[in-house]
Parts: C-alpha cells; structure tokens; sequence
C-alpha cells in the first residue's frame, strides 16, 4: 500500500505543484481547511461567459497526498464548467492519482483540494 | 522488568499484524489496548449478572447493583476519591460538559472570567468558549512558554473574577505535568474552583483525587485500559454537599418525588446524578482495569514508562531530521516531534507501512499548533506493555521515511 501511495508520479505531483501559486484578478477564491490535522488550502479560479474555468490557482500546505490531489485536480477542472466540476467525486480524484483505493483515513486528505470547490461552487450558486 | 512479559500476552491485540509486519502499538494517548481480564470481566458480566440495576426486586437485579456498587467502590479507591464523588460518564469530554452543565451554568454570570491555557485539549477549550457565550464570563488563555510549559506568573497576575480554572494534568500533545499545587494555591487565593483534565494523566501516574485538592476531575477509561465508553468526573464531596453542583441529565433513576407539577431530585448524589440506566458492564470493565493497574502498581508503571520515554527522547534526539517538541525532563507519556520536510500523516503512513501505529495532526490541540505555527505534529505515546525494542522498531522505521521522501 505504502509503496503504491508514494510511487513516483505522486512524489513528483508534491513536488513540482501544477498552478501553484495567485491569480491576480480572480473571480472567485476559497478556503479549504482539513479539521483533522489543520491543513490548509487556498484556491482561486477565473471563469469565462460560459462559466468555464480558465485559470486556477492554489497555495496551501499539507500533507504529500493532500498536496499532489489538489495538483491534479486543479489541471482537471480547466476548462470545465462549474456544473462539471460538482459532478466530480472520490473516484475522479483517485484515478488522477493513479490509486486504486485509498485508505479511510486519508481519503480527506485526497479531497481537500476538489471538496473545497466543490463546496465554494455551491456558496457562490 | 518482570511485569512486562507477561503484561505484553495480557493484551490479545498486541499479538496481531499489520500490513504483515508485528503491531508496535505507540498511540496509546488515543487508546490504551486492553487486557484479557477486562475483556473477560465486560463478558463475565453479561453471562452472568446483567440486569437492570435498582428497579427490581429480583435476584439478578441485585447482583448486577451489586456489581456496578463494587466497581464504584474500585475505581473511587483507585483514584484517591471517595464512592459518591464519581459521577460515571461516556469519557473526559461528557465529564468536562458535565461541569459547563452542572456547575458552570449555576454558578457563573457576565463578568466572571473562567482561564485555561493554550496547552489544552478541545475538550478542556471549546466546552469553556461555549460557556462564555452562555453566560457572558470572559475567557482567559495562560500562554506556554517555549518548552511547553505553563506561564504560571501570567496566571498568578490574571486571577481577578476569576471563578474557575481548567487545566489539563498531563498534555496529550507535549506530555508536560501541570505544578497542580501551584494553581490550587492560586485558585484558593481568589475562591475559584480547579478542574482537572486527568485523561492522559490516570494511566501514568498514581492520581490521588482528595491530595491533589482539586473540585472536578475529568478521566477516560478507555485511555486507562478500560472499555470504550467508560470514564468519569470528581467532584468533590464540598460541592455536593452545597449543592453547588446541579444534575445536568434529567429522568428516571435521579429522582426523589415527582409530582404532575414539581419533582424533588435524590438525596444520595451517585443516585442524583446517575440518569437513566447506567451501563454498568462498562463500569465493572474499567474497575478490571483499575485492578490490574494495582496489581502492578502505578509506581512501577509510572517508573517504566518513565524509562521508555527518556530512551524515546534520547533515540530520536539522534535523528537529525527530527525535531522534539515539548519540555525535556519532567513529562509524561507523550512524545510529538516535527520531520523535516515531510507532513506529520506522511511519516505516520510510512511508520505504519512497517506496523507502526503512530498518531499524526494536530491531536485535538489547535491553540497550541496554531501558537507555535506547527501545521501538524506526530505523536508517540507510551503504555506498560511498551518495550524499548518497541522505540528501536520506530527508530529504524525512520530510515524507511527518509528513503521514500529522500528527506
Ligand atoms: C488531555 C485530554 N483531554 C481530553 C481528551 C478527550 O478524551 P475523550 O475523547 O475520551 O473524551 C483527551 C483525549 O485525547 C485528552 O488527551
């Protein structure tokens, strides 16, 4: 399991982050915060007329497949539409990943970064 | 040390396997394990004696009053109390709401100033926020210093209008020991009342409830190799007797006299407070484990972990990618250290990866990880059955952290 959880293409995703980083002029930004160990992390997203996102960025710290998740995740929600995006789940985070299954005490971790949307898409609808 | 063999086989769980490898059990602030005549006596209980207590005039009836009687009885005398001052609760937390709901509200109004610290539990926190917001008491926090230790000369300079004090004994994070006499004195200067968090104190260390002089004690049975659902608050005798502590649950078992319009509550306080059926297979559970703490000895327990801590300390002082946390000398129990460059739950997979159950976040401390800027922390912790080899299996289980994090 350990060895599968920390495989390569995870290591890699914590440790070259894909849109690290601010927006300058998002249209909106989150918090997402992970009670069970205080991770943090912040989102930011620009949508276009058609609510589509065109641009996201994320800081925040935590733990290694926290970290990689939310890396995934925000290259998979380009270019996808609000309604997309809340049809996204547990499933869709683990494929990115390339997990067949994930323990149950890290399955928050892996949906910090996509719950958090989720949960911001539903504020702002 | 003799005991420890045979303590090792007392405990059924310590002989299973994780993830193929032998279980090193190191979370022992969340749980102790527990032992065969714990397990037996909840069993025994319920093959031989279970039946409502109090409400019949038949024999089994008495039995189980009887049982859940003596349990009362060992588990008073284990902690230094007398029978009627325990109030059986689910574990520390119902015990601690039990004051906010019993005492607190009855005794605090707009003005009053309750003060914990920053070393504190949620349990021994959140429950004192709340009854801020009740009542319009104010909330003091006493910092800690560096070493995780209490700023006793901050509290010793904010004791005006203060009603109540609520620290934890032992911290679950650090396993710093609260000077319990320095803060009783304190409190007695000004009238205010003293409640203790004991959870990560009652399996550690002998606690005796009436010299420690403390109003309210909170404890978890499960955390004292009792059952789950198992635990309890103090109170002491005074406080009954002045009814300066109210029941806070309400129904069948705690009454006098009902009346369509009124009814007068129990005279004897274990009947005022004990509402609805107690669970008394739990009750003699944790008076098992009472007993078998006896029968070691809290001396020797408290000496042997001692021992295992120290080597803890000094093991991964050596591991330059650790940092230790908390005070060096005069602690118990816990030991949370910082791994550079890799998450708190990423080194607690990896340890368990190799049988290691070790516990990783902020272990229900957030002031504390908040004030220090620590995102999350991991944490061993220590109990009788605990070897050195145990500390060595962690010690090596690093290398395996380092390899997969090249950290
Ligand atoms: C110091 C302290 N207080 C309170 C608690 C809460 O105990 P319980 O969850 O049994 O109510 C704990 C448990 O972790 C603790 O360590």
């Amino acid at each position: 399991m350990t060895e599968d959880l920390y495989q390569e293409v995870l290591l890699e995703a914590a440790e070259n982050p894909q849109n690290y980083g601010t927006l300058t002029d998002p249209d909106f930004e989150f918090q997402g915060y992970n009670a069970s160990c205080g991770d943090k992390i912040t989102v930011q997203l620009k949508l276009d007329s058609e609510e589509k996102v065109t641009e996201i960025a994320w800081q925040g710290d935590g733990c290694i497949i926290s970290q990689a998740a939310m890396s995934v995740v925000s290259e998979a929600v380009k270019g996808k539409t609000l309604s997309q995006i809340q049809k996204l789940g547990l499933a869709d985070v683990l494929g990115l990943l390339h997990f067949d299954t994930i323990s149950p005490g890290r399955i928050k971790c892996s949906m910090l970064g996509l719950g958090s949307i989720c949960k911001a898409i539903e504020e702002v609808a | 040390m003799s005991f420890q063999q045979n303590s090792r086989d007392d405990f059924p769980v310590l002989g299973t396997s994780v993830h193929g490898k032998p279980l090193v059990y190191l979370d022992n602030a969340a749980t102790t394990q527990k032992p065969n005549v714990v397990i037996d006596a909840i069993a025994n209980y319920y093959k031989q004696s279970n039946a409502n207590v109090h409400r019949g005039v038949h024999s089994l009836s008495d039995k189980s009053t009887l049982a859940l009687e003596e349990a009362r009885n060992t588990i008073t005398h284990f902690l230094g109390a007398k029978n009627q001052e325990l109030i059986l609760t689910r574990n520390t937390t119902e015990a601690i709401n039990g004051v906010l709901y019993g005492w607190a509200l009855h005794n605090l109004t707009k003005g009053d100033v309750v003060v914990t610290s920053q070393l504190e539990h949620h349990s021994n926190f959140v429950v004192w926020q709340q009854v801020c917001k009740m009542t319009g008491a104010e909330l003091k926090v006493v910092p800690v210093n560096a070493n995780g230790e209490l700023d006793y000369e901050w509290l010793e300079s904010h004791t005006q209008k203060v009603k109540l004090m609520a620290f934890t004994y032992v911290s679950n994070a650090l396993g710093t020991v609260l000077d319990v006499q320095r803060v009783v004195s304190v409190a007695r200067n000004v009238g205010a009342r003293v409640l203790l968090d004991g959870a990560q104190a009652v399996a550690h260390m002998l606690v005796d409830f009436t010299k420690l002089g403390v109003d309210f004690f909170a404890f978890s049975g499960h955390k004292l190799y009792g059952p789950m659902g198992s635990g309890g608050l103090l109170v002491r005798q005074e406080l009954l007797d002045k009814n300066e502590m109210h029941p806070w649950l309400f129904g069948g078992g705690m009454i006098a006299e009902v009346h369509a319009d009124h009814t007068l509550f129990h005279d004897d306080p274990v009947e005022r407070f004990t509402a609805g059926t107690p669970d008394v297979a739990s009750a003699v559970g944790l008076a098992a484990a009472c007993e078998y703490l006896t029968n070691i000895g809290m001396e020797t327990v408290a000496q042997h972990e001692a021992t295992l801590v120290a080597y803890a300390l000094e093991k991964l002082a050596q591991i330059p990618s650790v940092e230790i946390l908390g005070p060096l000398t005069n602690r118990v129990g816990s030991v949370s250290f910082l791994y550079a460059g890799v998450h708190a739950h990423d080194v607690a997979q990896v340890l368990d990866s190799q049988g290691i159950a070790v516990r990783s976040g902020h272990h229900c401390t957030m002031p504390l990880h908040l004030a220090h800027d620590w995102i999350a922390t991991t944490r061993v912790s220590f109990a009788i059955y605990n070897t050195k080899a145990d500390v060595d299996t962690l010690i090596t289980g690093f290398e395996k952290v380092s390899q997969v994090f090249g950290k």
